[in-house]
């Protein structure tokens, strides 16, 4: 049952519960008046109930259904990925849609525009969250790199350089400009995988989010393949850049929080929160 | 308020009205009901103008945590969204922040085109003062243009109808000319924007991060320092910020997944204009 329905058909019950009992409330003689308090109590929370369907029609079923203080609205996942991984896909009222992201690579600085290139600069962008017909979702993103691979590349180099520096500190024959330079090569990754590990490391992306739906997934993909071809063929020629289809694991940068947050970059976070909290309080 | 609210409030104060007349022939007990009546009108216009203060007053009061989907939790506070993830926390909580100013009130035309110049420079210097992950979102749909110029045309008719009169009088108001004059040409600039290729657009605007902790509280107090420092950042556009809560709090966060359509972005949200 499509949303809007079920909120309706939610909303004409209690509201007819609630004329029953608003109606029975003038029914019981005056000697009975504690009666026709508790009936008036049922139809005036019967009252609220029905207006409150208005926003949250979604938790009432969900309400009845807990048995702690815990309220499923879905056991299920967030979302799942289409098998040719150009979309997400989320099950909604028995319907199926799809979301594409659309990188949007804008590489200008407003350090390096005049005004005039400012003002059109605005104007295009104003004009990009214009290009679709169907709603449009356009999002600049902060997020912390993922510097996993580049940390665990600088550490294998370390360990590998501090392997040599051992060997040939044992070697009798070797020089000392030779250890010096080996020792020189040590501190060297050492400090890159300090100073890495410490920066804050961030990139801004500008994408642009559209959503079909379909009765089943096949559909739903291709719709979708299609909608986010011509948005993106849309932003291309207003903006004047190399739009393209996020696909796979880059979609998960826009949509996950552990992904946008990786974890090598938790402790940078959360020092640079503590050194606020601590300038604050100064 | 659309059609839809109007008539559940109708119906739903038409049953508190009932219960009212009804009642009121009870004496004392009568005189409770009423006020129990007064309370039920209060809290449905409540619901209908200020849910973001009932609904997390009702979940705190019953201790109610919501699941929206696996892995995710809105506590009692309804003021995040946490998720759960290798021993770590990750609080996302959303600001509103109206910046894009597309249909524009009755200004200047030279005053819009400086506010556009400014801002990448702005936009810039916000973003240079941010050092934790955050997206700034733009939900935004066109509107039909023919129907919208229509609109403006008629507008601008009237108002030349209005100065034509004005100067066609025997003692015409100079002050009153240059207004009607100023409005017409807010009123011909969007029809020329138009004319060039861009759309009116219905949008709604809000800023998301995402903090991170050991534990559920730091990680909500952390994403707290964060929207605040946003709002302060983001001050520089001269925005009405506040903190998004409760449902549309949770509608938000469905955006990540799902854009909205056209149908529940005029149900679910005055849309910023």
């Amino acid at each position: 049952m499509p949303s809007s329905n079920q909120e309706m058909v939610i909303f004409i019950v209690i509201a007819a519960v609630g004329f029953v009992f608003a109606t029975l409330t003038g029914l019981p003689p005056a000697s009975l008046s504690p009666v026709a308090l508790l009936l008036a109590i049922i139809a005036l929370i019967a009252a609220v109930l029905a207006f409150a369907t208005r926003y949250y029609y979604y938790l009432y079923a969900p309400v009845l259904r807990s048995k702690s203080g815990s309220v499923v609205l879905d056991p299920d996942d967030a979302f799942y990925m289409s098998q040719n991984g150009n979309a997400i896909l989320v099950r909604k009222d028995n319907l199926i849609y799809a979301t594409s992201f659309i990188k949007v690579p804008v590489y200008s600085s407003s350090t390096e525009m005049n005004d005039e290139q400012k003002f059109n600069f605005s104007n295009v962008f104003s004009r990009m969250v214009s290009i679709s017909k169907t709603p449009i979702k356009v999002t600049s993103q902060l997020y912390s790199i993922n510097k996993d691979d580049y940390i665990a590349r600088v550490t294998s180099r370390l360990n590998e350089a501090e392997a040599r520096y051992n060997a040939i500190q044992l070697d009798k024959n070797a020089s000392k400009p030779q250890l010096d330079r080996i020792k020189g090569e040590v501190t060297m990754w050492h400090n890159l995988l300090d100073s890495v590990s410490k920066a804050n490391s961030q990139a801004l992306d500008v994408y642009a989010a559209v959503t079909v739906f379909g009765g089943t997934e096949e559909e739903a993909m291709n719709m979708i393949s299609l909608k986010a071809d011509e948005v993106a063929a849309g932003i291309s020629a207003t903006v004047g850049v190399s739009a393209s289809v996020v696909t796979g694991a880059d979609m998960l940068v826009l949509v996950e929080p552990e992904y946008m947050i990786p974890p090598t970059t938790i402790s940078e976070l959360m020092r640079y929160s503590q050194n606020q909290q601590t300038q604050n309080m100064m | 308020m659309d059609e839809k609210t109007i008539i559940h409030i109708a119906l739903s104060v038409l049953v508190v009205l009932l219960v009212i007349v009804n009642g009121v022939k009870y004496g004392v007990v009568g005189l409770i009901i009423v006020v129990f009546g007064f309370v039920s009108l209060g809290l449905i216009l409540l619901i209908a103008f200020a849910d973001f203060l009932i609904f997390p007053a009702f979940t705190k009061l019953l201790n109610i945590v919501i699941v929206p989907s696996k892995g995710y939790i809105i506590p009692k506070s309804q003021d995040a969204i946490i998720k759960y993830s290798n021993g770590i926390y990750y609080a996302t909580g959303y600001l509103t922040a109206n910046i894009y100013n597309y249909i524009f009130a009755q200004e200047q035309v030279q005053e819009e085109d400086m506010a556009l110049a400014a801002a990448p420079d702005k936009w810039e210097k916000a973003i240079m003062n941010i050092h934790f992950p955050f997206k700034f979102n733009i939900v935004a749909v066109a509107e039909e243009v023919q129907h919208y110029r229509e609109e403006l045309e008629a507008k601008r008719g009237l108002l030349e109808f209005q100065y034509s009169k004005e100067t066609q009088g025997s003692n015409p108001n100079p002050m009153g000319l240059e207004t009607i004059q100023r409005q017409i040409n807010v009123i011909q600039a969007r029809i020329d924007r138009i004319g060039e290729g861009e759309r009116p657009v219905n949008s709604i605007m809000y800023i998301e991060s995402t903090a991170v902790g050991v534990s559920q509280k730091e990680a909500m107090d952390r994403l707290t320092n964060q929207l605040n420092e946003l709002s302060t950042v983001f001050n520089i556009f001269d925005l009405s910020i506040a903190r998004i809560m409760g449902r549309e709090m949770y509608l938000v966060h469905n955006f990540n997944y799902r854009v909205p359509s056209i149908g529940e972005l005029s149900s679910e949200f005055d849309q910023q204009k």
